[in-house]
């Protein structure tokens, strides 16, 4: 599933269960947190019906004000957690690829 | 009798202990001290005198601390605002008790201090550090700074504002007699030491915060700030207790519960808490007594007192009856407070009677900004009591339209206020449908023609009002019920609510 189309599938959720059903005015970047469109309770309805749509079940790590703050930032963290391990992250942790390059190139330089 | 100097003299007895773990940094009461010493310096060079006000607009952090340090060592009174708080509620509390400075991210600051604002003096909180330097202070600055008791007991410590019923929010001004007098009793009551672990849960403009802060430093303790956007995920909630060690927990009962259910606590490593203390809000009977039997031996206590009055008695939770239905009562008076329960006609309540909550004592507030001072005038709480055989008041319910949502104090007529200045709205109730952890904001509105939708009324509300005063759902009214007297009937309107439920 691309992001367009966690996007899509999340926005008509929250029309549907959090709004009153009128979809105007909701797009990628309406401000989810700071309207109060998803509050701290109704988040939990939100990691409910990504783990039962999607099947993704969203560590707490990764539930913070930048990732849940408009259904592009809620997307496109579904979208990292959704994809497939590549062969170095299965070694190297999410944000250290930097540091696998940089021993590299120290290697090549001495 | 200074609160300024609860930080310095722990600084002087444990200078290496550990004071604050802040998302932003740990420091020990030595660097808080150093921090709190040159942001006083910073500050002296922006004007601030003694008795001014110093608004500080930042999310929670050591340099924060340091910053409400800061002022109370030049003899000014600090008045913490929200960070979730949208900018032009900020301005209105800054101009309200008309600042001398501001401390906030330099950013926000410089956007917000505009127009009439535009002379306020403007501290970066980034600049604060134990070896920042202000440009060249002008001479007279230095004896200010050096003052040794720079404010007198009765002398304005910290402004708080809460909610206020006609969309202006009220600024509670505390002494510095007001807010020892609850520290030194609170340091006794919950028997805090040096090797205490405190956290801290509530934002700084709520008077929680005030324990947590206060009483880890009269002890020489460290106080472990939860961040701002934590505060309400249950499961980082509980590994923020597991991982800081957190013995003395305060905080709302509905944090407790959101724990409980969602972050299952009650399953966490937590054996270093040995306290809990709730405030705010009753605690629903049928959770607490689960608390209560997981953990036997932690000792918990029901803290009562609304902001004017800070905590003005309290009760200490024994074993909970499984046939109990009500809540656990708020106890006896606390802080060196008197208080009595008395009829609508002023004449005292018997034990059975419902009657309201007076107040007196040190820690009854100095008044409400801009209002007439408090003097010697028990304060009125709004809150219906009784008592038990044993002595100790049961809240009862209000005796207005202040209601708690989210854990916060809102005055329903506050957020009316700001539904009503939309200009699609021609009229504005808001209940309060639910309780505790479930209690939701729900508007009744008339207009003409198409109906804003309720992303819209969100977005307004946003515009004025902190995020937990953000109306939840929207009814649609012809007109709003009114009683005999011409005022809306509220009765009616939760009324719709529950036969809707019923539906």
């Amino acid at each position: 599933m691309n992001t367009t189309e966690f996007a899509n599938q999340l926005k008509a959720f929250i029309v549907q269960e959090l709004l009153d059903g009128k979809e105007a005015g909701i797009d990628g970047s309406t401000p989810l947190l700071k309207w109060g469109v998803i509050d701290s309770l109704s988040l939990v309805k939100v990691l409910s019906f990504i783990d039962e749509r999607f099947g993704i079940d969203v560590p707490p790590a990764e539930v913070d004000a930048a990732n849940f703050e408009n259904l592009t930032a809620i997307a496109r963290l579904l979208t990292r957690l959704s994809a497939p391990p590549t062969k170095t992250s299965s070694f190297v942790r999410h944000g250290d690829e930097a540091q696998v390059d940089d021993a590299a190139g120290a290697e090549r330089r001495r | 009798m200074n609160l300024a100097n609860v930080l310095r003299q722990t600084a002087h007895r444990f200078p290496t202990a550990t004071a604050v773990i802040g998302p932003d940094q740990s420091v020990s009461y030595a660097e808080l001290d150093a921090m709190a010493d040159a942001a006083a310096t910073a500050l002296a060079a922006l004007g601030v005198r003694r008795g001014d006000r110093v608004g500080i607009w930042s999310h929670k952090s050591a340099r924060t601390v340091a910053a409400m340090q800061a002022v109370l060592r030049i003899g000014a009174a600090y008045v913490p605002c929200d960070p979730l708080s949208p900018p032009l509620r900020v301005r209105g509390m800054l101009e309200d008790c008309r600042v001398k400075a501001l401390v906030a991210p330099e950013a926000c600051g410089k956007e917000l201090l505009t127009g009439e604002l535009s002379l306020i003096g403007l501290l970066p909180i980034e600049a604060i550090s134990p070896e920042m330097r202000t440009a060249a202070p002008p001479r007279e600055t230095v004896g200010i700074r050096a003052s040794a008791e720079p404010s007198a007991a009765d002398d304005l410590a910290y402004i708080l504002y809460t909610s206020g019923s006609t969309g202006r929010p009220k600024g509670v001004c505390i002494s510095h007699r007001n807010a020892l007098a609850f520290i030194e009793w609170a340091v006794t009551d919950v028997n805090a030491s040096s090797s205490d672990r405190f956290a801290n849960h509530a934002p700084f403009h709520f008077d929680l915060s005030v324990f947590d802060l206060y009483v880890a430093f009269s002890a020489g303790a460290a106080v472990a700030i939860v961040p701002e956007d934590t505060a309400y995920q249950p499961r980082r909630l509980v590994e923020f207790i597991e991982r800081h060690r957190v013995s003395v927990w305060y905080s709302v009962p509905s944090a407790l519960t959101l724990m409980m259910r969602q972050g299952e606590l009650l399953h966490a490593d937590v054996g270093s808490l040995r306290t809990v203390v709730f405030a705010g809000e009753p605690f629903p009977i049928k959770h607490l007594r689960e608390l209560r039997r997981h953990w036997p031996h932690v000792r918990m206590h029901n803290y009562y007192g609304p902001t004017e009055t800070n905590v003005c008695t309290a009760y200490e939770v024994g074993s909970i009856p499984v046939d109990q239905a009500h809540p656990v009562p708020i106890g006896k008076a606390a802080s060196g407070d008197r208080v009595r329960a008395v009829l609508p006609d002023g004449s005292e309540a018997r034990p059975d009677e419902l009657g309201e909550l007076l107040v007196s004592g040190p820690t009854v507030m100095l008044g409400y900004w801009g209002h007439p001072p408090q003097g010697d005038r028990p304060y009125a709480t709004g809150d219906l009591v009784k008592r038990d055989r044993d002595g100790n008041y049961v809240y009862c319910g209000r005796r207005d339209h202040m209601v708690k949502v989210r854990g916060h104090r809102v005055e329903l007529g506050d957020v009316e206020a700001t539904l009503t200045s939309h200009a699609r709205l021609r009229d504005v109730a808001v209940v309060v449908d639910g309780e505790g952890i479930e209690a939701r904001l729900v508007a009744f509105i008339v207009c003409d023609g198409e109906p804003p939708s309720l992303l819209e009324l969100k977005r307004h509300c946003a515009e004025h009002l902190p995020r937990y005063m953000i109306v939840d759902r929207v009814e649609r009214l012809r007109e709003l019920p009114r009683t005999r007297n011409g005022k809306v009937d509220r009765l009616s309107l939760s009324q719709i609510l529950t036969s809707q439920q019923r539906a």
